[in-house]
């Protein structure tokens, strides 16, 4: 009886027919339907296919795209369709503070996707016509900086209202991966008297901030004096956070469970909050900014945040961090799982100090969670050539190379002729335990006053270095100098493909004698010397 | 044929892939366009309906979900807007756990919906898998889904120029 115009439903033979929908026509006489493998997605035909994708946003849809093969169609199907639509530009998400929150466009070229149902005529790109269906989304960023977009409010009115943001629509539409926190946490200063007084007194910590506005007269101003025993006054002066022990929490240092209970005290689940609301922002890429010194903050607040985010963290930017002690920052973090560091040091008051056991224990971490970092390094005086020489020399001896994509650092935190030298000497003399916790980075090199950057460094800033693997020859570290700075790039030679040999100044380290490399040194300030007598008499 | 006032009571017989039969109302089944077609076309005929498609498992559980929706009226015409489409994600809480089963297990209900043309089921089913995609990257939903990177290299190179904007993970996922 059941005769009906059935046939059999193959999933992966029916992928190509997206009009064929959900019709029983298409449907049954069976007994070779049955599979002995698992299901996995790809027996989906491409109907429930394209009605999955009918539920995804434009950034999943992006990724879903180049998944594989049978995605990319049907998603292209259904873009071209117009039903959906991939997201098309980037944006960052700017936390100004507690209370606001902005969405800027960033810069993005122009997409040109080329479609797989053209790419067996012409494997090169072809311009997508755009979706029917136009959307914020769709719009093309121009220009060099970041626009506004939008931004969003926290309702003060609610009781928890501190960091209650819902980035959802925004993180569904834009691709963000970039959330910048300006002042990260600078209300921590504010509320510094406040916690204080709240800890030695519940009776003063009832009479809040507006009644302690109205006895705000200093008895004496620059009282250097200040000390703990002056809160327990509990007059208004003295409660003002600039009046406060300036290393309360000092022992705030590192991010065992005693720090970090404390710290939960501290964000009163207001740090966590924020943490939710960017969990599925991934990759991450967190950027802290700081425009302010800021006493009383724990540093270690920024980097216990960045732990609560450590799933979908990949880049971690700080930038200008300054507070009242300073913590090594090996200490706080770890590079497992990282794919950039960029860290901004501020011209005093650096509240983090860039070590190289940072750089050192990213060599011993397990390869699976070793990935190819890059590290760029302004202003940070904490890496000195003896150290970044010391980290050199322990990859030359890895057992197995740890590719990185390059290391950073501005010419200007850094004498370029003591590195080289440092470079070129392969004992790693370093002792890390030279510095110790208040080692604080040595005051920058400054030329001679009217002799300008000598001829020696001049030189040394030409010189290439091909620093190779003690055990794996082919894989080196290569020193040079672009544009003012220091450049060090992992490379293997069975990577690269062999361009041309006119690298007129390199060397390989190990090759030189020390004895011609003095000779050499002194011929060039004999050199420099006359060019200088030569051109203060034309002067004159 | 009438799907209305007392023949609502009426018992129909469905038999699985594996020979197990299920008896069923009328009005529990009815959101099953392919049942209520072959219904149409067998008439009076008390046969069991044979959906070799579906395993016993399978069917019992989608009868379980037709139950306890049976009372919820027919679904209104199809979102023609894709923006409301996507937000319209939410799930309750009983569908939730009913969906909250093994990926290998998702994947037959899914089927089974689409072969039975219940379209609420499927459209519950989708969703599960959309929240499911929902914020991963490209590597992690070819893990997630056990699926392979079946791209060309060619393919491939213009993927990379398409996403040269694109951080470093798309590009690896890319490369």
């Amino acid at each position: 009886m059941f005769q009906l115009n059935c046939r059999l439903v193959d999933c992966n033979a029916n992928r190509g027919s997206a009009t064929e929908k959900m019709s029983f026509l298409n449907l049954v006489s069976a007994s070779t339907s049955s599979r002995a493998l698992p299901l996995t997605i790809l027996d989906f035909p491409d109907e429930v296919l394209s009605r999955i994708f009918l539920y995804c946003d434009p950034v999943s849809l992006t990724r879903c795209a180049l998944v594989c093969h049978s995605w990319r169609k049907v998603v292209e199907e259904e873009e071209n369709s117009g039903r959906i639509f991939r997201s098309r530009q980037r944006a960052r998400i700017f936390v100004c503070d507690r209370r606001r929150a902005i969405l800027e466009k960033l810069p993005t070229p122009k997409i040109d996707r080329f479609e797989l149902s053209r790419s067996a005529a012409s494997p090169h790109l072809g311009t997508n016509s755009p979706p029917s269906k136009v959307s914020s989304c769709d719009v093309y960023s121009e220009g060099p900086s970041s626009i506004f977009i939008e931004d969003q409010y926290a309702n003060t009115a609610e009781p928890c209202w501190a960091y209650k943001f819902d980035f959802t629509f925004w993180t569904s539409n834009y691709e963000v991966t970039e959330v910048c926190m300006q002042n990260f946490c600078s209300f921590l200063e504010r509320e510094h008297g406040k916690m204080e007084v709240g800890h030695k007194s519940d009776k003063s910590n009832e009479s809040g901030g507006s009644s302690r506005a109205n006895l705000l007269t200093p008895p004496s101003s620059n009282d250097s004096t200040v000390s703990l025993s002056s809160c327990h006054n509990s007059t208004a002066y003295h409660r003002l956070p600039s009046n406060q022990p300036s290393a309360s929490y000092g022992h705030l240092d590192c991010l065992k469970e005693e720090c970090i209970s404390e710290l939960q005290r501290l964000s009163a689940t207001r740090i966590e909050r924020l943490a939710r609301s960017l969990h599925h922002i991934r990759p991450l890429h967190l950027i802290f900014r700081d425009h302010s010194f800021y006493q009383h903050r724990p540093t270690i607040t920024l980097f216990w945040f960045t732990k609560l985010l450590r799933s979908s963290l990949r880049s971690l930017t700080l930038d200008c961090i300054q507070g009242e002690s300073i913590i090594p920052l090996s200490r706080l973090f770890s590079l497992e799982g990282i794919d950039k560091l960029t860290v901004k040091q501020p011209s005093q008051r650096a509240a983090i100090r860039v070590n190289i056991e940072l750089f050192v224990n990213w060599l011993n971490l397990d390869a699976k969670q070793r990935r190819p970092i890059q590290v760029e390094l302004f202003n940070c005086r904490d890496i000195t050539p003896q150290s970044l020489a010391h980290f050199v020399y322990k990859w030359r001896k890895t057992s197995e190379i740890c590719m990185f994509k390059s290391i950073k650092i501005d010419c200007s935190s850094m004498r370029v002729a003591d590195l080289v030298r440092e470079l070129e000497n392969p004992q790693g003399h370093y002792n890390a335990a030279e510095e110790d916790e208040n080692w604080r980075p040595l005051t920058p090199p400054q030329p001679a006053l009217g002799h300008g950057v000598s001829f020696y460094e001049l030189e040394q800033k030409k010189k290439v270095l091909h620093l190779r693997h003690f055990k794996q020859h082919n894989a080196y570290i290569e020193y040079r100098i672009v544009n003012d700075t220091i450049i060090l790039t992992c490379k293997r030679e069975d990577m690269i493909r062999v361009k041309n040999n006119s690298t007129s100044s390199m060397s390989s380290v190990g090759c030189k004698s020390s004895s011609s490399h003095s000779k050499r040194k002194a011929s060039q300030d004999e050199i420099y010397a006359s060019r200088f007598i030569r051109s203060f008499i034309k002067r004159n | 044929m009438a799907a209305d006032g007392d023949s609502m009571d009426r018992i129909v017989k469905i038999k699985s892939k594996d020979g197990q039969i299920f008896d069923v109302t009328l009005g529990t089944i009815k959101k099953s366009k392919l049942i209520m077609t072959m219904l149409e076309q067998l008439g009076d005929s008390t046969d069991a309906i044979p959906l070799p498609n579906v395993d016993g498992s399978t069917l019992k559980k989608v009868i379980e979900w037709l139950e306890h929706h049976k009372e919820e009226p027919e679904p209104a015409e199809e979102e023609s807007d894709p923006l409301r489409m996507r937000i319209s994600t939410d799930i309750s809480e009983w569908d939730k756990t009913f969906f909250d089963v093994e990926q290998s297990v998702l994947q037959a209900y899914i089927l089974a919906a689409n072969y039975l043309s219940i379209k609420p089921l499927l459209d519950i089913g989708c969703k599960t898998v959309a929240n499911m995609i929902k914020g991963k990257t490209t590597e992690q939903l070819r893990d997630l889904f056990g699926l392979e990177d079946d791209f060309t290299d060619e393919e491939r190179a213009a993927i990379k120029r398409e996403y040269a904007w694109a951080d470093d993970e798309e590009n690896q996922a890319a490369a």
